[in-house]
């Protein structure tokens, strides 16, 4: 649910379209010094191995990981000057693989799914305040998640300052399909409290701290000999600042990221909403992140065999996600005020993560660098 | 000096620099004209922070921050 932002009430409705497409690949197999069992009991190099057989892997050329196609629906209804309803769809068709032990493509199965999502948000105004009462619910093949959420905000007599609490429960079961687990039960409640502040005629601030609390089973089972802890706790310190421009707008946001994984992140985001020519507007938009690893990630280590853990620990993973890298984003969004109450926008994004990247330490050895490009046409109409 | 802080050093600087030295001065009714525009509005796009959101969450460790109760889902 977005973050609370100091408005009132809305005056008119929305609704929007929106297709995204995702598609990610690396550039090549991943861990080649990984050994797997050869044919007569003797362990040959897994780029060997494919080679061999004719296989996917080998030396350079493109692996195709993950490829999404989201169309999405958002509506927004003021029912009258009291109440909003607001509420959208989602679609997610994924397909392709991604790999089960570090960024080694060679274990990876093929995969196909739909997601569905549908939420629902109902908000009450008043004079000063407001309170929102919210529902989620998603399924796909092996996952299904229900999540509620309160939210309240206040603003100052003057409306320059809102204050913001918001309260979520997750409730998610996750059947794997290579049935590692069966109703693997995750619960997360989360608590949000920030503020928003009008500094001045064209300055925006808002501050917002979090934290939640994931119980439950959090391994992936689809990552080899995945084990983590049934208990994370998160926390999270976000800064947004959006500045008027004579013409056009700056926009700037920082958030910070600790849990009990042990994984630090940051993440640096800019936009510039340069100002409108006739009826087009073009804003470039830079990320910058950067993640620690969990204390329970291993590196791969030269000379491993697979299939087991790289070393016999309570909690282990060889999920690249949980490893330390840095990724950068750069893109932009091109707006097309068709007509009145009428709008078009088309956004284009590429995104690379690699453990050199990382600030504030040295990136995870033996991971290979991903990159994504993500597409995104929507259409709105305000009524 | 952590990044942390660096960052928000930065921040403050660049916040000082770019808005001169009047930073606090909250607006009265009629000086909120500016913040009213469109490109101003904290969540811009539902549809793409959604979107956003889901990708980098099945690809990074770090989440949350952006609201409550957005539901789960199997790729992370």
């Amino acid at each position: 649910m977005p973050a609370a932002h100091a408005e009132d009430a809305p005056e008119q409705g929305v609704v929007s379209f929106k297709w995204s497409g995702y598609r990610e690949a690396q550039a090549s197999s991943g861990t080649p010094e990984v050994h797997r069992p050869g044919a007569n009991g003797t362990r040959q190099p897994l780029a060997a191995i494919s080679a061999a057989s004719g296989g996917g892997i080998g030396q350079g050329g493109e692996y195709e990981r993950i490829k999404v196609s989201t169309p999405s629906l958002y509506a927004l209804v003021p029912l009258g000057r009291a109440w909003s309803v607001e509420g959208g769809a989602t679609l997610d068709a994924v397909s392709g693989a991604s790999p089960a032990y570090y960024s080694d493509m060679g274990g990876a199965g093929q995969m196909s799914d739909r997601r569905k999502a549908v939420d629902l948000k109902a908000t009450r105004y008043f004079e000063h305040q407001s309170l929102s009462l919210g529902l989620a619910h998603s399924t796909e093949t092996d996952y299904r998640s229900n999540a509620l959420s309160l939210e309240g905000r206040w603003s100052s007599d003057d409306h320059n300052t809102t204050w913001n609490l918001g309260l979520g429960l997750n409730r998610d079961q996750i059947d794997p399909t290579n049935g590692v687990i069966a109703q693997g039960r995750k619960t997360v409640r989360e608590l949000q409290l920030g503020v928003t502040q009008a500094l001045n005629p064209r300055d925006l601030l808002q501050v917002q701290l979090g934290y939640s609390l994931a119980t439950g089973y959090l391994s992936d089972p689809y990552k080899l000999a995945d084990t983590r802890p049934d208990r994370r706790t998160a926390e999270t310190l976000q800064l947004r600042w959006n500045h008027a421009l004579e013409r056009g707008a700056l926009r700037a946001g920082y958030r910070w990221y600790h849990d009990s994984f042990g994984i630090d992140a940051h993440t640096l985001d800019l936009a510039w909403a340069m100002p409108a020519w006739g009826a087009w507007s073009l804003t470039p938009a830079l990320r910058y992140y950067s993640q620690g690893a969990a204390s329970f990630y291993v590196d791969p280590p030269p000379g491993f065999f697979y299939p087991g853990p790289a070393v016999v620990q309570p909690y282990f993973s060889a999920d690249q996600r949980l490893s330390a890298f840095g990724a950068l984003t750069v893109g932009g969004t091109l707006g097309w005020a068709v007509a009145p109450g009428w709008s078009a926008d088309a956004t284009l994004q590429l995104y690379r993560q690699s453990s050199g990247w990382r600030v504030g330490g040295t990136g995870s050895p033996g991971i290979v660098p991903l990159t994504a490009l993500t597409v995104q046409l929507g259409v709105s109409h305000s009524f | 000096m952590t990044l942390r802080t660096a960052v928000l050093a930065l921040a403050g600087l660049a916040l000082t620099g770019l808005t001169g030295c009047s930073l606090w001065s909250p607006p009265q009714p009629w000086e909120k004209g500016e913040l009213a525009r469109p490109e101003m509005r904290l969540d811009q796009d539902p549809l793409a922070s959604r979107f956003n959101q889901h990708t980098y969450f099945s690809r990074e460790a770090a989440s949350g921050g952006n609201g409550v109760g957005g539901g789960g889902c199997g790729c992370n």
